[in-house]
């Protein structure tokens, strides 16, 4: 049976008693679903079928297997790149949207503009955190002792915020297409309850255009929309300087995961072998971020069923959630366990469901003490992220009648690059013929061994169309580059 | 399957390793280039490990820093290297391959490492301050809550009852002798013991380790399976001259690239820092090397870190769950030719005489679970297929068939929990399983218990078995750790439907009831959830120490003018 709508992320009920903002988000994922299987068909041979489908247009046939994907909420990007000791710290920062991106140092800003512009200010001015596997916490720490009091996480996508906020988000082509009615005073008063009473709605809202320089389908510079004045800020002040509320690092929303399981339906190969390795495949196909966790342990799940010949896509509701926090081995100053019932509350999105969407760390009041005095492995809390590095993060993958594709394997569209003397994070995702970087060589310049599973004759007719459609990879997916990653 | 396979003794011919091999692998223009080892300074049990069937703990606590410090200068020279324990592996092929048996009677060694506690190394020289690792600092029974360990008092499991590393018993000095022979092995314990006593060591523990072989298998563990088979294949050359591997390559040079990717068919070659300090790691490209692995102190070059864990074994009480339940899942009609067998298989994610159950699952293949060509070779992502090897060898036994959903082999088998192989995990892609990997040296102790299905089989022994763990690793934290922490007690991790570690694993988290939950799939591919608080492993001892090189020994811990 078809899927009646697509609900809200953890079936999260703000959008309950707003006149049609529940079907109005339905129609919005819908859309990306639909943006992001247009994009795949266009990657495939004419005639191909997408294995990505829209649970609320598509009823498949055959048995259904339900994997929930895990990864760790800490972020690889930063360990890669600094080493655990430093990147506990970093991960406590707030980087600048004008700036390079920490411990990816060849990676141009998220939006890109001339260096000193009016535009490039504007972003300048604006921070998010470095933590890029949809789960982001903020330490708030005893001002005269630096103990930490408690350490607040969310995984809520921006775009809930936006639409809360009745704005009208873009579609899988960067065109604002999604309207939505919005309630502004229960987005304040959730505000108010979650991060202070002394937030203001015009705190929350766009002063200007934001906008960012890219580039045409004929290669020509052209300024790209991201946020009209008046629009929510996903980056305002209290959820960056001073407080939290929802994912702010860019790479974190749920368009972004939508259009990364697409992509992820599209079967690669390297030298006529199938590319499987989750790290080889993510550089080989283009999507998601290369060093962290999230993105290729995704990418691969997806490709995984998909090279079963099975239709896939995304459980509803479609949302990024914490799904546990693994308390063993933390122990209060007596040397007892704690119970993380009482330590870690989920406060909003389904506990139960494993479909958490913000929870805080804490010790209870009664206890006398702080999150510092509780030790993990008899180490004392010092940092956030060693209590975020237990936290296993998911989305819910959907595959059904396997055997029934078998779509050909299309050549690799990008490659990745690495100078371990400068971190071991891989740094960029390069279309094919690009220049290397000095002092950088190519990764998985092989495919990653023999498998069973090779070209077989009957798909090599349609191999060598399929090549010719991934040259032009970047132009013909029309996502905007702030959406690309 | 055929299970009248050629054993495997004569089915592989090793090409060209002789006792003085100098090339052990493809000299491929594609090949990265391997660092050469300190093959003199390394010791002997991190690489290529002392492998002997009979081996023996001593561990000591130094009651005086300078007598310690004469003993060091004393047991230097019986402190063996990868050098000579790697030279006798290979004298020792090399006369089998021409006798064609095991040459017992002609050959024999005895081996001797040594590793020290954090408290004891910073008695022997200040600069061990330096040391980075948490968890060797603070050491094992600080961290055995976070290892899924019993916390209560009243279980044999807490620390507070381990009979060595607990709270009050924390050895300084860790000894690991192996031989091939009993009465030379003895010898040498007694001989360490003296001078040891000599120099005012106390011995707080000393403990007997043998091989269990039963029905024609060797290496067996109390539960009665085959360990050992999947250790990682370590790269690095043994001196300039090209191909001079330390680990043998035996997949045919013109199969690329997994000619530069594995040692046996299946056994991933991970760069040498992972194990051994002052070497490049891992990085997400398994050909490209990472940076120099370092900690703390200069002298740690060529050092590693050693876990030791005394884990008792209930082998009854493991059979019982396996007898029980086998027995209800066979009434419910889930499975055909269910058995209590075969659900350890499915719960190991081997059969007891080896057998990969992604390969086999209908009975056990003792010949595929001893051929070193064929029992590490399958995956879980993708299909495997035949490959060409050096030696014309033919891999006929079932191929594995993708399962990246566990259907087949269960997603929390302890052999899947702790390798993802080439599936991704919650960790990212294979770059975790290549950095969680560990140099597992342990063996049995205590004697087998026969007929361990049969409740009222005699145990003389009054369940005085179990397992005395040890690896290897250039990380507690992030390997040894990481594997025990999140992914063998994590229900979720690393990757779902699975479960916990039902086997192997513990589980400490709050409110459980040391209750281990998995699941594993029925022949219509419906989910059946099997779970026990039986505590069939119980951790009673261990520690973590650091094993130095011998010029650290030499140079650096030894030295008086230290103190």
């Amino acid at each position: 049976m078809k899927l009646e709508r697509f609900h809200p992320p953890g079936n999260m009920t703000d959008f309950n008693n707003i006149p049609n903002q529940l079907q109005q988000w339905s129609d919005a994922i819908s859309g990306w679903i639909d943006g992001a299987i247009q994009i795949e068909q266009g990657r495939l041979p004419a005639g191909t079928p997408v294995q990505f489908f829209n649970a609320t247009k598509t009823d498949p046939s055959g048995q259904s297997f339900i994997q929930d994907i895990i990864w760790n909420a800490f972020p690889r990007t930063l360990v890669l790149a600094y080493g655990k000791e430093m990147a506990y710290p970093k991960s406590e920062q707030l980087f600048s949207l004008g700036d390079k991106r920490p411990g990816l140092p060849t990676a141009p800003p998220f939006f890109p503009c001339p260096v000193g512009s009016e535009m490039w200010k504007l972003w300048k001015d604006l921070l998010y955190r470095p933590l890029d596997e949809y789960c982001e916490f903020r330490v708030e720490r005893d001002p005269n002792t630096q103990k930490i009091l408690r350490i607040i996480f969310t995984s809520e996508p921006p775009e809930y915020w936006q639409a809360l906020h009745g704005d009208e988000l873009q579609d899988a082509n960067g065109n604002f297409a999604y309207k939505f009615t919005g309630d502004k005073n229960l987005m304040l008063d959730l505000y108010h309850e979650y991060v202070s009473k002394e937030v203001k709605l015009e705190d929350l809202a766009c002063k200007q255009d934001y906008d960012y320089m890219g580039t045409d389908k004929d290669g020509k510079p052209v300024k790209i929309q991201v946020f009209r004045k008046g629009d929510y800020n996903p980056y305002n002040m209290w959820n960056s300087t001073k407080g939290i509320m929802h994912l702010s690092h860019p790479n974190n929303f749920i368009q972004a995961e939508i259009q990364l399981g697409a992509d992820a339906t599209i079967l690669r190969q390297k030298n006529g072998k199938p590319v499987v390795q989750a790290d080889a495949l993510v550089c080989c196909s283009g999507y998601g971020g290369t060093s962290r966790s999230s993105d290729p342990t995704i990418g691969a799940s997806v490709n995984d069923l998909a090279r079963l010949g099975a239709y896939v896509t995304i459980l509803d509701p479609i949302g990024l959630y914490m799904h546990d926090l693994n308390t063993e081995g933390f122990t209060k100053p007596n040397g007892e366990s704690i119970d993380p019932r009482e330590y870690f509350k989920v406060v909003r999105g389904d506990e139960a469901g494993g479909m958490i969407e913000r929870a805080v760390f804490e010790v209870p009041a009664k206890e006398g003490f702080t999150v510092s005095d509780l030790k993990i492995g008899g180490v004392p809390i010092n940092w956030g992220g060693q209590v975020a590095e237990h936290i296993n993060i998911k989305i819910t993958g959907n595959a059904v009648g396997p055997g029934t594709f078998k779509n050909p394997m299309l050549p690799c569209a990008t490659f990745c690059c690495i100078d371990v003397k400068v971190s071991n994070a891989l740094t960029r995702v390069s279309d094919i013929g690009d220049p290397i970087h000095t002092g950088y060589q190519e990764t998985f310049k092989n495919d990653q061994g023999t498998f069973g599973q090779t070209l077989v004759s009957d798909l090599k007719d349609g191999l060598s169309s399929a090549v010719q459609e991934a040259k032009p990879y970047r132009e013909m997916s029309g996502i905007p580059a702030h959406k690309k990653r | 399957m055929d299970t009248t396979s050629p054993v495997p003794e004569n089915n592989i011919e090793l090409k060209n390793y002789t006792a003085l091999s100098r090339e052990t692998g493809p000299v491929n223009i594609d090949a990265p280039l391997e660092p050469v080892l300190d093959i003199s300074d390394i010791q002997g049990n991190a690489l290529p490990g002392f492998n002997k069937p009979h081996q023996y703990v001593l561990c000591f606590k130094m009651h005086d820093t300078l007598s310690g410090k004469k003993f060091l200068k004393e047991i230097l020279p019986h402190i063996s290297t990868l050098e000579e324990v790697l030279a006798f592996r290979r004298l020792y092929r090399a006369r089998k391959k021409r006798l064609g048996y095991k040459p017992k009677d002609e050959l024999g060694a005895t081996w001797l490492n040594i590793s020290f506690s954090y408290e004891c190394t910073k008695r022997l020289t200040p600069s061990a301050a330096a040391f980075k690792s948490e968890a060797f600092k603070v050491g094992l029974a600080e961290r055995s809550s976070s290892l899924g360990d019993p916390t209560s008092p009243d279980n044999e499991g807490s620390p507070h009852n381990w009979i060595l590393g607990g709270k009050d018993n924390v050895p300084d000095v860790f000894i690991i002798i192996g031989g091939d022979r009993q009465e030379q092995l003895q010898e040498k314990v007694v001989f360490v013991k003296e001078i040891a006593t000599a120099f005012k060591l106390e011995c707080i523990y000393d403990e007997e380790m043998n091989t269990i072989e039963s029905d024609g298998v060797t290496g067996l563990e109390h539960f009665g399976f085959k360990d050992g088979i999947s250790q990682p294949g370590v790269r690095g050359r043994l001196s300039d001259m090209p191909g001079d591997y330390l680990q043998e390559r035996y997949i045919a040079e013109n199969v690329l690239p997994d000619s530069l990717l594995y040692g046996y068919p299946g056994q991933f070659l991970s760069w040498p820092g992972e194990f051994i300090f002052g070497y490049p790691g891992q990085t997400l490209d398994p050909l490209i090397p990472g940076s120099i692995s370092t900690e703390g102190p200069i002298w740690t070059k060529n050092g590693s870190f050693m876990v030791f864990r005394r884990y008792k074994q209930d082998v009854k009480m493991f059979w019982k769950y396996m007898l029980d339940t086998s027995d209800e899942l066979s009434k419910q009609g889930k499975f055909t030719d269910m058995s209590p067998q075969k659900l350890a298989a499915m719960l190991i994610g081997r059969w007891p005489g080896g057998a990969p159950y992604a390969r086999v699952q209908d009975k056990d293949d003792k010949a595929l679970g001893a051929d070193k060509m064929a029992n590490n070779y399958f995956r879980y992502a993708s299909d495997s297929c035949p490959v060409n090897m050096v030696n014309g060898y033919q891999d006929n036994y079932p191929q594995s068939k993708a399962d990246p959903i566990g259907l087949t082999c269960p997603m929390s088998g302890h052999i899947r929990k702790v390798n993802t192989r080439d599936t991704s995990n919650d960790a990212g892609g294979t770059l975790a399983s290549f950095q969680q990997r560990l140099l597992r040296r342990g063996l049995p102790y205590g004697p087998p218990l026969f007929n361990p299905l049969d409740p009222n089989t005699p145990d003389p022994a009054k369940g005085n078995r179990g397992l005395i763990f040890l690896s290897y690793q250039v990380s507690i934290e992030n390997q040894f750790e990481f594997l025990r922490n999140r992914w063998m007690s994590n229900r979720f991790s690393p990757r779902n439907p699975g479960g916990d570690d039902i086997a192997i694993g513990l589980n400490g988290n709050y409110d459980q009831d040391r209750v281990r939950a998995g699941m594993v799939f029925d022949e219509e591919a419906q989910p059946v959830n099997l779970s026990t608080s039986d505590q069939w492993i119980t951790p009673t001892g261990g520690g973590y120490f650091f094993s130095p090189s011998l010029s650290a020994i030499t140079h650096v811990l030894s030295e008086s003018n230290n103190v």
